[in-house]
């Protein structure tokens, strides 16, 4: 969003306190080495990083500007001094933070300063953390780091205390629906987005660009109510059977239906006003009452366990198998 | 972007900048190269893979100016396939590819905008003159000498140091150092001293093989110190038809690291100094390498130094057997026992090219010296430690 | 643009300057003084400690030009000068722990016979030495056996347990500890000081207290802090920093537990989540709230002598609600969100799940927060047979019942009968309710794990714990593998969360267990011991047919009939 008092264009939704901290860092020269941004997944931690880098690459007067040759690099991650080093197949490699090592004594190539962005930090190997901790131990001057995971408390104690620590919280639901008024959504849609987003604008910020994916993740939590009124084992297996054919359509599917059990959860305690999927209250006040805390409860593990299964490569159909068996059922009731 | 020009010119040119084309697969643009048509009269042709960028200056017919990049390899393999014959490039704007034909062969190549390719500067100060033969030399004779463990960033570069009129280039691996140092023949306004990475200035070397030797080098550094660029001429058309080019930039980015205080590690003087042809002792040492390369590679010389004197060789391996030579000599001092790792003995006098080299020595455990015997004022000498003896 | 780091700045170059590891550099220097140096150190203790600042002084000195041997290093000849500049030649440190291969050790070993360039020796300091592969160990091994006299090694490490043997037999140790806080205070103070940085003493305090006695982060955090704010450093600005928790929200969330109420604890969480709390560390300040509480109710004020008024208060006003066996049990379960966290649940979520079991799973009195019963559950109670938590007063006897039998049936299913246990109820009720549970599993599918838990026998039921003892150990293994799944049987069986500990003829096998100890052998009620009988001869031959000990009885005792 703009920033007030200076025409930078930071190109980040929300988080204005720790945009203003770092514009003032830049502003009177002092710089850390290192930055560690924290907080849930989607709520702009890496959007948050690369806004920095576009601070400190860009070329126009007033950095960043967001439209310059370098800001603009720096947004498709193709700037030749920025060197963004996600995890490689779910860890962040030692391979990786080597080459790191060998790059950073070397002079930037257009700017004066060279970032490297780590998105995935929580998924470091042990080897390659020490490897990195000997690079920011003494890095040379020009070079910066940008680490982000969802808590500092995943990350070796001594990494974390080199780095400045910026807790980013999620945005609020204003904030959401005020971005995406901006980015022209319909106001009622974008209502409906803020509140499904739970604080993840990059949710959000799909949701707006993909007409599909709000219908869709509403039809997905229905799927899921309709399954437990289904208590025939034949008809839950053919359902797991066809979602096991799209792995990524399946991943999808489970964190919409842990937001479900946890929805449904919060309506056991009566918590409604920290719902997210709102517009299903009817549906869900039934099996919130109907469901016991501890059926609840275990089903929004086992959730979260079949998505574990599935990043460990478990044969999916067989881990979804079990989950639709073993979900809760319910008979519907004809009053 | 629309331009004419020979195909043995753009192969020659492709080939000289190709090399460095990069793997880094998060910068597409880096595997491609950068055809940019210039006013009047050539193309320039860059690649970079962010270490070193190479571009190459070659004569072409100009009708609309403009740049682009193509994918290095497909474009390289392409070019060479095709006829002596003229090559036309055009850039359509609209379906974002680069049109070549040339004789009866037509192509289309996907580009990436130029825009994207890294602003590489074609010029810095401090600007000192060389000739590409010296400069090759000097790049030979430190480079090895260097580290390849990138852990220890300040010794994977060479330092160049320009004071006065003097050039020097240093490298050390911490176990031997090659100290090159020239006269230049203009005189610098501003002493210089930068670390460049050796890999970078191999790569010089490779670049000034192809230069005219008759016209002088240029090396000059970026004001903000991130570059060394390394600017040779190419050779005029020789009518033999093997392609020419106008120029040819390297720029290396630097290295920011503390180099060791080189000046400390090198023996003021010594106890005993023999003189050797250069191709005898390196025959010998290849010899020794047969039996050690695939233990220690350790090489005891026994000394004996009068005129003539004796130089001994030892080698042994447990596995293979064992090895003796002796070459005559001439030196003074007392006799002594000393052994070096022969690959580094190999490495030093392969880049020498004096009939005879010194070897200077104090004790058995102290660094030994090696020098060209006669090379004048072009000072060259090389460092090497010895190996432990009595352990 | 950047400024030199602290840490660097006041990095030690002096064995006296070596904070709070008297013991390694008095003894390091006076094996110095009398020329005495090892070929071979092991340094190994936590990280931030000094052992690679010991390494680098210890570098300095065998090598430093100084005339005389009790003033070296002395930081100012060439050779000390480039060590503290990072340009030394025959300084070289390797991380272990990102060149673990042996091709890395093999260059070393070529090149180690190579004398030194500048100095007497050269030092190859190696760290995380721990993390080599096994074979660039054995090749390490021939050179740490026969090094050659100019060479000193230094191997680092954190982990001295994994070093092999053979290793360490061959270097000097020396063992770093964790820097005392106050002496890592005093540092701070000195090193603010210097700075000319105002700094609250109880700033530095809480600083020394977070960094777990690694005086190089403590040193980081303080850099980071002064960086970052522009007045006088107070306690408030290191909390901020650190990301700490109000202890009144601490406060809020126990007393939630304190009254089982559910609500109150997720709303709570919700309202630190958009506050940006972070869940870990929210789950260690639990943890270290709860300690307090029980240190409260050993100790009173004593126990705690540096906490403030405020806190005291609140400690006195909870630790009557908690008892000192739910507290323990408090700790031990919000010490496992990060493992939770670790397998890929979201921390809040985790944290949700942790307070909803914690509040559920009767390490407080089961009250009745739900609500009252719903219209939906008498409606479908018959036909389905909902399992409820709702009923305020749980049966108290056992179904009647047995458990429906097998047969793939295309209707619904009933779901498994359930024995809810209540606070008072003991180790009986599981034991007549158990196959209950094997039936649990039978309805999921899972036959052979039903087997081996009918076969298993409850035998104590201590603090959420049930331990389960079994005869045969292949039954033992499969649940042990599957264990967690037995849980959440006996969890929908008996409507409370039970961790369930397996014993294999009476032993306990598995990893040391968190909190009171384990009676070595679980009694039975009945004379003599499972294990003991299961041992003889012929009853091992019936259990091999797959038989199993109903009950025992003493010899003089007269034997059922049939």
């Amino acid at each position: 969003m703009e920033q007030k008092g200076s025409k930078s264009t930071w190109l980040v939704v929300g988080h204005d306190w720790a945009v203003q901290r770092l514009q003032n860092q830049i502003e009177r020269g002092r710089l850390a080495h290192a930055y560690l941004f924290t907080g849930p997944a989607h709520i702009g931690k890496q959007t948050l990083g690369r806004a920095l880098a576009q601070a400190l690459l860009c070329t126009s007067d007033t950095p960043p500007c967001g439209v310059c040759r370098a800001c603009r690099l720096v947004q498709q991650n193709r700037h030749p001094d920025l060197w963004v080093v996600p995890a490689d197949g779910g860890i962040l490699k030692v391979d990786q933070v080597r080459a790191v090592e060998a790059d950073v004594a070397r002079r930037p190539v257009e700017g004066r300063f060279k970032l490297f962005i780590f998105p995935d930090m929580h998924l470091v190997q042990p080897a390659a953390a020490n490897a990195l901790l000997k690079t920011l131990e003494e890095p040379p001057a020009h070079a910066i780091f940008i680490l982000t995971a969802p808590t500092a408390a995943a990350l070796l104690p001594t990494i974390v205390s080199r780095c400045q620590v910026y807790r980013l919280r999620p945005l609020s639901r204003q904030v959401i629906e005020e971005a995406l008024l901006q980015w022209s959504v319909p106001p009622d849609r974008a209502s409906q987005i803020a509140g499904l987003a739970d604080g993840r604008i990059g949710w959000a910020w799909q949701a707006a660009h993909d007409d599909t994916l709000l219908p869709r993740r509403l039809q997905q939590a229905r799927d899921l109510v309709e399954l437990i009124y289904t208590a025939n084992r034949w008809q839950r297996l053919q359902a797991a059977k066809r979602l096991a054919g799209d792995s990524h359509q399946a991943s999808q599917v489970l964190t919409v239906w842990a937001s479900v059990w946890r929805d449904l959860l919060l309506l056991h305690y009566q918590l409604t006003d920290r719902l997210i999927n709102v517009s299903l209250l009817d549906q869900l006040t039934p099996l919130a009452e109907a469901l016991s805390v501890v059926q609840l409860r275990q089903a929004l593990v086992r959730v979260h366990r079949t998505q574990r299964y599935f990043e460990e490569h478990v044969n999916m159909l067989l881990a979804l198998e079990s989950l639709f068996l073993r979900l809760p059922r319910l008979r519907r009731t004809t009053f | 972007m629309h331009v004419v020009c020979l195909q043995e010119n753009l192969a020659k040119g492709l080939s000289l900048v190709g090399r460095v084309v990069s793997s880094r697969t998060t910068l597409p643009v880096l595997s491609n190269i950068m055809v940019k048509a210039e006013e009047p009269a050539q193309i320039r042709l860059s690649a970079t893979n962010l270490d070193i960028t190479v571009s190459c200056w070659l004569a072409a017919k100009v009708d609309e100016e403009g740049a682009t990049t193509v994918p290095a390899r497909l474009f390289s393999e392409f070019i060479n396939t095709l006829p002596a014959e003229q090559v036309s490039m055009s850039l359509s704007v609209r379906t974002e590819q680069l049109h070549v034909s040339c004789d009866r062969a037509d192509a289309n190549f996907k580009v990436i905008d130029a825009s994207e390719f890294p602003i590489i500067p074609e010029a810095g100060e401090t600007t000192l003159q060389l000739a590409p033969p010296v400069l090759r030399q000097m790049i030979s004779q430190v480079v090895f000498a260097s580290s390849t463990d990138e852990s220890r960033p300040n010794l994977t570069g060479v330092l160049l140091n320009a004071h006065g009129d003097t050039l020097k280039m240093v490298a050390t691996d911490g176990y031997r150092l090659s100290l090159r140092s020239t006269t230049l023949p203009v005189a610098v306004a501003e002493p210089t001293n930068v670390l460049i990475p050796a890999r970078s200035l191999a790569e010089v070397g490779r670049g000034a093989a192809d230069a005219d030797d008759e016209r002088m080098a240029m090396i000059s550094v970026t004001p903000n110190r991130s570059q060394a660029i390394f600017q040779l001429n190419g050779k005029e058309a020789d009518g033999k038809g093997k392609g020419s080019f106008h120029r040819l930039a390297v720029v290396s980015q630097l290295i920011e690291a503390n180099f060791p205080k080189y000046e400390a590690i090198i023996p003021k003087s010594h106890t005993v100094r023999i003189q050797v042809s250069t191709a005898e002792f390196l025959q010998a040492a290849r010899r020794a390498y047969l039996f050690v390369r695939d233990s220690n590679n350790i090489v005891k010389l026994s000394i004996t130094p009068g005129d003539p004197g004796r130089l001994h060789f030892f080698a042994s391996s447990q596995e293979l057997g064992d090895h003796e030579s002796e070459l005559d000599v001439v030196g003074e001092g007392e006799a002594m026992e000393i052994a070096f790792n022969v690959r580094f003995l190999i490495d030093v006098l392969s880049v020498i090219d004096t009939p005879e080299v010194a070897l200077e020595l104090t004790t058995s455990n102290r660094p030994g010296v090696i020098k060209p015997v006669g090379s004048g004022a072009e000072g060259f000498l090389h460092v090497i430690m010895p190996m432990n003896l009595n352990r | 643009m950047t400024t030199q780091a602290l840490y660097r700045k006041y990095r030690p170059q002096t064995f006296e300057e070596i904070v709070g590891q008297e013991h390694v550099t008095t003894t390091l220097k006076h094996a110095l003084q009398e020329g005495r140096v090892a070929h071979a150190y092991l340094f190994s203790g936590p990280r931030g400690t000094g052992k690679t600042s010991a390494a680098r002084v210890l570098a300095k000195a065998v090598n430093c030009l100084n005339e005389d041997v009790t003033a070296r290093p002395d930081n100012s000849c060439p050779l000390c000068v480039a060590v503290n500049e990072g340009r030394s030649l025959d300084l070289i440190e390797i991380d272990a722990a990102s060149h673990t291969g042996v091709d890395n050790i093999r260059e070393i070993i070529e090149r180690v016979n190579l004398m030194p360039s500048e100095g007497r020796y050269k030092i190859y300091v190696i760290d995380e030495v721990h993390m080599l592969s096994t074979s660039a160990f054995n090749a390490l091994l021939k050179t740490l056996e026969e090094p050659p006299a100019h060479v000193i090694f230094v191997l680092a490490t954190t982990e001295p347990h994994k070093v092999l043997p053979t290793v360490l037999s061959r270097c000097q140790r020396f063992s770093f500890r964790r820097i005392p806080a106050a002496l890592i205070k005093e540092q701070l103070r000195y090193i603010a000081d210097q700075e000319g940085t105002e700094v609250d003493d109880a700033a530095l305090a809480r600083i020394a207290q977070s960094v777990s006695g690694s005086l190089r982060d403590a040193v980081s955090l303080l850099d980071q802090l002064i960086s970052s704010s522009s007045a006088r450093l107070t306690v408030e600005d290191v909390n901020t920093f650190l990301g700490a928790i109000p202890t009144e929200a601490i406060g809020v969330l126990a007393e939630a537990l304190a009254t089982s109420d559910a609500k109150t604890s997720l709303a709570q969480i919700s309202r630190l989540r958009e506050q940006g709390v972070d869940m870990q560390q929210l789950a260690a300040q639990l943890v270290a709230y709860f300690r307090d509480l029980l240190l409260w109710k050993v100790g009173g004020e004593m126990a705690l002598p540096d906490s403030d008024a405020a806190y005291r208060q609140q400690l006195s006003a909870q630790a009557q609600r908690l008892s000192g066996s739910q507290l323990s049990r408090l700790i031990r379960h919000f010490s496992t969100i990060r493992t939770d966290v670790r397998g890929g649940m979201e921390p809040q979520v985790a944290m949700e799940l942790a307070f909803i079991e914690a509040t559920t799973m009767g390490t407080v009195p089961v009250t009745a927060a739900a609500p009252a019963v719903s219209t939906v559950v008498p409606a479908t109670k018959k036909a389905t047979a909902v399992p409820s938590t709702r009923q305020a007063t749980p049966p108290t006897t056992p179904p009647t019942t047995p458990p429906p039998r097998k047969a793939p049936q295309k209707s619904p299913k009933q779901p498994a009968p359930t024995a809810p246990l209540s606070e008072g109820d003991t180790l009986d009720h599981i034991k007549s309710n158990w196959k209950l549970v094997g039936h649990a599993l039978r309805q999921q599918r899972m036959y052979r794990l039903q087997a081996s838990v009918n076969s298993s026998a409850p035998v104590r039921l201590d603090a959420g714990r049930l331990f389960i003892d079994f005869q045969s150990e292949l039954s033992y293994n499969l649940v042990v593998k599957n264990v967690h799944e037995v849980e959440q049987a006996a969890e929908q069986v008996f409507e409370r969360h039970l961790k369930i500990v397996c014993l294999l003829q009476g032993q306990y096998k598995g990893p040391a267990l968190v909190g009171d100890p384990l009676p070595a052998q679980p009694q039975p009620e009945k004379p003599g011991n499972v294990t003991e009988i299961a041992n003889d001869p012929l009853v091992k031959a019936v259990l091999a047919q797959g038989g199993q000990i109903v009950s025992i009885h003493g010899k003089g005792e007269e034997r059922p009939n049939g």
